[in-house]
């Protein structure tokens, strides 16, 4: 089955204000929406992405050059990614649009092209 | 997890490095047990919730107040503590050294109840300006100004068993437990009034703290709370006691406040918390409001005036009176209040019912449409919008109700 890599873009500092009620609500609905994917066989892996922004690596002038990045505005990054499985683009979409990241951030649905095909 | 797992985490994790790291860290406490959250809030969706919540929290929220200890250059040594496991006495312990702190009695009344509701009960700044009605920067402002006089005057975080005068040391603690209950039970937020019982309960659970006046208060707010299934209906609407379905009252809940009033009557001390509990507890025994034993309750009441004179509780008294005197001796006790009683709900309800009573709907509506105009909740607005409507007096277009 097709495989779909959801990228979960956020700004990270609109949690620093957030009430200890407030925070258990927002990872039981991910805890929920996660749990009900992987019980339908439908939940690949995921992770969170260390802070910051991450580094860009690049050749330029034939050196390799390193630069912080892609993103360098911090409102911006990705905090995160699920691999899930699903029948086609629109369902996988489906499956991303009660995910409760699409509440406060953005998920990109990006297909993983097949090794075997 | 269980519901209000993180806000209990959250008071106790700060009790707990509070008393690890003294008062004057507290901010530090409450920005480690953040992190911790916000560090449970990134992983624990992709790795799942682990087996033990609160032991992984408050394991994060220490090591993160060990790197930021390690990272500051005016501290030597790293409390030996924050490596080790704390018991779980020791957390009730820290818990009861925190509400001690908050409601030191060198901090305002307000600041006092704030501080309890942001570090003892884990509520967020939000969550306590909208059960207030104040605005969010008004509670802020309250938290800076009372961590700041804790940290210039150097209250100290002191445990239960350190304390040489607990007594004066816990009068204000008490006050502060019975203004949380009441603000919760008033405005039916139910999180502030359990919030205030699970403390008290832990008061009474602590061999050093459990004195009859705390006893005392247990027993009224437990005996007050028994009655909280019954107190607004289907359509959200208040219920009266006398019109309460009594078969929804917690049966568990009275008894428990039974035996803490019992526990309340070993010393030689009187106090308010004594008499309102009594009262609730002529309530919670009541069959039917018909049935209730108001002539006690009545002089309960005369008592409580005495030790503690206020408006209200003339007027509670005087609806106590009015079931064995009539509405009449009702009014009277109550004449001469409107001015100090302008702005508060349950005088003009009171007001309203003694007058229908009386056979005098038109002076009740008058009263009700007060009363209507004061109601701070939903469930309140409902119920006065019917009495209204009941009375032939609700008139929709008036801009008031809207």
């Amino acid at each position: 089955m097709p495989q779909y890599l959801l990228l979960l873009h956020e700004d990270p500092s609109q949690y620093t204000d957030a009430s200890p009620a407030e925070m258990q609500a927002i990872i039981e609905k991910y805890s929920a929406w996660a749990g009900k994917l992987a019980s339908q066989g439908r939940l690949a892996g995921g992770n969170k992405l260390q802070d910051g922004s991450g580094r860009a690596v690049r050749k330029a002038n034939g050196k390799v050059a390193v630069t912080d990045g892609p993103y360098t505005e911090a409102k911006e990054i990705v905090g995160g990614y699920f691999i899930v499985e699903a029948d086609s683009y629109e369902q996988a979409v489906e499956l991303s649009s009660d995910c409760p990241h699409v509440e406060n951030g953005v998920v990109e649905v990006r297909e993983i092209e097949p090794t075997n095909a | 997890m269980h519901e209000g797992l993180f806000r209990e985490s959250a008071g106790r994790i700060v009790a707990n490095l509070t008393r690890i790291l003294g008062s004057r860290h507290l901010e530090l406490a409450e920005e480690c047990v953040q992190d911790a959250m916000i560090r449970a809030m990134e992983t624990w969706p992709f790795h799942g919730v682990p087996a033990d919540p609160a032991a992984w929290l408050m394991r994060t929220a220490r090591n993160r107040a060990i790197d930021v200890l390690r990272r500051d250059q005016r501290l030597t040594a790293i409390p030996e503590q924050l490596e080790q496991v704390s018991s779980p006495t020791s957390a009730i312990d820290d818990e009861l050294g925190m509400m001690l702190l908050c409601c030191h009695p060198s901090i305002s009344r307000e600041s006092q109840v704030t501080l309890t509701l942001k570090t003892v009960a884990g509520l967020g700044v939000k969550e306590i300006a909208r059960a207030y009605l104040v605005p969010d920067a008004t509670v802020a402002q309250r938290l800076v100004r009372a961590k700041r006089q804790i940290r210039e005057e150097s209250i100290e975080f002191d445990l239960p068993d350190a304390i040489a005068n607990i007594q004066g040391r816990l009068d204000s603690v008490l006050e502060v437990l019975y203004l949380l209950f009441n603000e919760g039970y008033s405005l039916y937020v139910r999180e502030f009034s359990e919030e205030a019982i699970r403390l008290a309960r832990l008061l009474t659970a602590n061999p050093k703290t459990a004195l009859p006046t705390c006893h005392a208060l247990g027993a009224l707010m437990l005996l007050q709370s028994a009655r909280d299934a019954a107190r607004i209906d289907a359509e959200g609407s208040l219920v009266l006691l006398r019109d309460q379905d009594r078969s929804r009252w917690d049966r568990q809940r009275i008894s428990q406040g039974m035996r803490h009033l019992e526990l309340a009557s070993s010393g030689n001390e009187l106090t308010r918390y004594h008499l309102e509990a009594g009262i609730a507890s002529h309530h919670a025994l009541a069959g039917s409001w018909e049935s209730t034993n108001w002539i006690a309750i009545a002089d309960a009441y005369e008592t409580l005036e005495s030790i503690h004179p206020s408006p209200v509780v003339r007027l509670n008294r005087a609806v106590a009176a009015s079931q064995w005197q009539g509405a009449r001796a009702g009014l009277d006790l109550i004449a001469g209040l409107e001015q100090q009683l302008a702005k508060y709900q349950p005088f003009h309800a009171t007001c309203g019912y003694f007058w229908r009573t009386l056979g005098h709907p038109q002076k009740a509506a008058v009263c009700y449409r007060h009363a209507l105009r004061l109601a701070r909740t939903k469930a309140e607005t409902a119920y006065f919008r019917t009495l209204l409507t009941d009375l032939g007096c609700f008139r929709v277009d008036i801009t008031e109700f809207t």
